[in-house]
């Protein structure tokens, strides 16, 4: 039924939303495609089912899944981009994918490669309008998407520490000159993104009930492909984007099959970077011409 | 068209986004001169020689080289027109020796596929680097053939860029504040070394903020000032004209 | 020779192929996240051919590299048209969207696969990966490879110059595609089956490390990567599971202490010097920091 898939399709969607704007925080201000973000959505989704299986009440497994998202990618900022402001552009991206790698094979060591399912310690709870079913947890995680971004941008734009960003977006080093204190700042946007990857990687374990030590790749290039079609280092391009993709992918499997997916997310995403690289809504302008 | 000027700008004008930058500007340089194109900062000179080298298209005007109309020819095909030059920051290439540095100066002279294909790199006794060698040694630099460009003084790389310039071939060298930088016995020098370029029939034509290195070098001079000519003639005929005290000796000498 | 020695000395030759596919356009300055497309569509073409047609393994892979070659040259005019990070990922969404195509090809399998019938040994696949190497050191010597650098450091300067910064940029990234290619060819000839999850972006992720591990300032840092990323995991075969992890490790501390990658012109001219070749008195070279 088509409704429903679309309805499918927008709360897929959120998670999109989620990872696109942890992708499009760090290329925004820091100028920094960041690879491990895929590892920070998988052991948030990891620890989830970590906590939740050794029976720690649900709103504590949550919030420590959380944590440990945010607390990996605080890591990665230490090793990489605070080591590597100077050097070569790919530099930070390199050792970045080499995170996505530890990241993932620590866990596999720990956990093994086996998909895990995920017990729900509430019982699945669905509103229904007409035949249209939708999954609270879900609707749940796409409010929550939305309300988190419509924050940020409040933040971005009106607190102290957002004009901060905003400079440091512009010109790093003009923004140093005026009195930002640009090594505090870095930590905060890798913890903000990893928030959200981390929040991603919750949200997808608990709706989709399973994880695996490389669940984090599809959703983060699917999320990458999203920043790009909405118009990377635009928070609205994310939410944009990361909505289309979801109803792109379950209409692609709707009227096609599921090997058809990638053909049509990541076509869009090839006619869109060779006909308007600024994506939909148009890039921030601050993504300069860099890895 | 050997009595042609070798470069001639007729009513050059540009503007960026509305705001002109040239206004108008006409001048000639006639074969083997040494000319230099003075005045405050922000007249335009740099845009002058981004114009002639074809980085920015001209917003109306011609330029002419050895008479020959080069207004719309492509910034690839200028150096072997006959238009050559420097920068004001250097633009050596850092990954490359100096030697290698000065070999990328005859790319304007290479055609057939057979060149682009010649192992120049790993040909010791090439002609091609037997030619680079040479210039690096009228410039005495000869010793630091195999240095990394990015490790040596300001004013070795400031002369590695005039070296590499040279080798195209070009009849018009635009030389970009090519005595910034350097201390009095380096610019000393270079002067030495753009007059015997001079000699050997290169024209030259510098952008120099060093009034007495141009009063020392260029028998012709020209004053932009807010991209418009004020004056032209020999250094002490532009030093007495009143506009010209005015615009730059009054205001931003030295 | 034992099946183990051989085996490794396979995927080793075939890793070094690869490396110089990423290479050439991370010479002319672009990241090419999309290799494992290329790949895919030298493997698939020239299975095609020898299956269907009879031809000889090793003419269909060298078929199969050209035409990856003139399809990437093609591709390169609206890819090109991006630069930076939108380039890497055009590549990388191209290189999704070839792998989907393989998926959903019925004429070579789809999903299922595609078997191949003619074999490549070890032999063939050395001159191969051999030629290769020497094709690249070679135009890496010439004024084509002195320009290259040129066009990586500086377009505007190279353009002045009069090198047409366009074509290079195109020809680095198909020959790195064809390259790529060939590549793809004899991995299907060698391993006899091919199918699409082979080329997959982990795959174009993990070359693009290892070359980048190796170094792209000369031309021996992607052959020092590939031997590096072929063996470092057997040496630690004894600790199995852990392997790909302290790779990762190995990857973010080689990163922090030498960005620049393994080898460099710097200890390139230094070896040089040692055996009294040319180079000149290049000594004021000392302790710097080369960038990238």
């Amino acid at each position: 039924m088509l409704e429903q898939q679309l309805v499918n399709g927008l709360m897929l969607g959120g998670i999109y939303v989620l990872v696109a704007v942890a992708f499009t925080l760090t290329i925004g201000i820091l100028n920094f495609l960041n690879f491990s973000i895929p590892g920070v959505f998988m052991l948030s989704g990891i620890f989830t089912w970590v906590l939740l299986k050794a029976g720690v009440y649900w709103p504590l497994a949550i919030l420590g899944a959380i944590f440990v998202g945010a607390a990996a990618s605080l890591l990665v900022e230490r090793c990489t981009y605070s080591w590597m402001r100077s050097s070569d552009h790919y530099v930070p991206l390199v050792s970045s994918m080499g995170f996505l790698i530890l990241f993932e094979n620590l866990v596999l060591v720990q956990w093994g490669s086996d998909l895990q399912r995920v017990v729900l310690p509430f019982s699945d709870l669905n509103l229904r309008f007409a035949s249209l079913v939708i999954s609270i947890p879900q609707l749940l995680s796409l409010v929550l998407a939305i309300c988190l971004v419509v924050g940020l941008r409040i933040l971005l734009q009106r607190t102290q520490m957002g004009r901060a960003l905003r400079a440091v977006a512009e010109n790093a080093t003009t923004a140093e000159i005026l009195g930002v204190v640009v090594s505090r700042l870095v930590p905060t946007v890798f913890i903000i993104g990893g928030l959200f990857a981390a929040l991603g990687g919750m949200l997808f374990a608990l709706n989709y009930q399973q994880v695996h030590p490389f669940m984090g790749e599809e959703v983060a290039l699917k999320g990458i492909s999203a920043m790009v079609i909405g118009g990377m280092g635009n928070v609205w391009g994310s939410v944009l984007g990361g909505l289309l993709i979801g109803v792109i992918e379950v209409l692609s499997i709707h009227f096609f099959n599921a090997d058809f997916v990638d053909f049509s997310v990541y076509g869009l995403l090839l006619v869109i970077l060779f006909l308007k690289p600024t994506g939909l809504l148009g890039a921030s302008g601050i993504v300069r011409e860099k890895f | 068209m050997a009595d042609a000027p070798v470069l001639r700008l007729d009513g050059v004008s540009k503007s960026f986004g509305g705001l002109d930058v040239i206004r108008n500007l006409s001048f000639e340089v006639a074969r083997g001169q040494r000319t230099a194109l003075i005045g405050p900062n922000g007249a335009g000179k740099s845009t002058v020689f981004n114009l002639v080298s074809g980085v920015y298209p001209v917003t109306a005007g011609r330029i002419r080289v050895n008479g020959q109309d080069i207004t719309d020819v492509p910034s690839r095909l200028r150096m072997s027109r006959g238009v050559s030059r420097s920068f004001q920051n250097i633009r050596l290439v850092p990954h490359l020796s100096v030697l290698e540095n000065v070999l990328i100066g005859q790319t304007p002279r290479i055609s057939r596929l057979a060149e682009v294909l010649y192992p120049v790199r790993l040909v010791r006794n090439s002609h091609w680097k037997r030619e680079a060698m040479g210039a690096l040694e009228r410039a005495g630099l000869a010793e630091l053939a195999g240095s990394q460009v990015d490790d040596l003084p300001y004013g070795v790389q400031k002369q590695i860029e005039v070296a590499r310039a040279l080798l195209g071939g070009a009849d018009v060298l635009l030389l970009d504040e090519p005595a910034a930088g350097l201390n009095p016995e380096e610019t000393e020098e270079l002067r030495e070394r753009l007059r015997n370029i001079a000699d050997q029939g290169t024209t030259l034509v510098v952008v120099e903020h060093d009034m007495q290195f141009v009063g020392a070098l260029c028998e012709h001079v020209v004053v932009l000032d807010f991209g418009e000519k004020i004056a032209e003639g020999t250094p002490a005929e532009v030093r007495r004209e009143p506009r010209v005290i005015e615009a730059y000796l009054g205001s931003d000498a030295e | 020779m034992s099946g183990y020695v051989e085996g490794i000395l396979v995927i080793l030759l075939l890793n070094v192929v690869f490396a110089y596919a990423v290479y050439w356009p991370l010479a002319a300055g672009q990241l090419n996240l999309g290799v494992a497309g290329f790949v895919g569509v030298g493997a698939y073409l020239s299975a095609y051919l020898s299956n269907e047609y009879g031809i000889s393994p090793y003419l269909a892979c060298i078929g199969g590299g050209l035409v990856t070659f003139v399809f990437a040259l093609i591709i390169a005019v609206p890819v090109l048209r991006t630069k930076g990070i939108y380039l890497a990922l055009a590549t990388f969404a191209l290189g999704q969207v070839l792998q989907s195509l393989f998926l959903n090809l019925e004429v070579v399998g789809g999903a299922a696969g595609y078997p191949v019938i003619a074999y490549i040994g070890l032999t063939g696949i050395a001159v191969i990966a051999v030629a290769v190497f020497l094709v690249t050191a070679f135009l890496e010597r010439t004024r084509f490879g002195l320009n290259m650098v040129a066009v990586h450091d500086d377009e505007a300067v190279s353009d002045l110059f009069g090198v047409n910064v366009r074509r290079y940029q195109a020809l680095a990234f198909a020959i790195g595609a064809g390259f790529a290619g060939i590549g793809g060819g004899l991995y299907g000839h060698h391993f006899s089956y091919i199918e699409p999850q082979n080329y997959s972006i982990l795959f174009s992720i993990s070359v693009v490390l290892f070359v980048l591990l190796g170094g792209t300032q000369t031309v021996l840092g992607p052959l020092l990567g590939a031997v590096f990323f072929t063996l470092l995991p057997e040496v630690l075969r004894g600790s199995e599971e852990w392997r790909y992890a302290i790779f990762a490790v190995f990857i973010i501390v080689t990163m922090i202490l030498r960005p620049q990658g393994l080898v460099t012109t710097f200890e390139l001219r230094a070896v040089r010097r040692l055996f009294g070749g040319g180079g000149g008195g290049g000594g004021s070279g000392l302790g710097r920091r080369a960038h990238g």
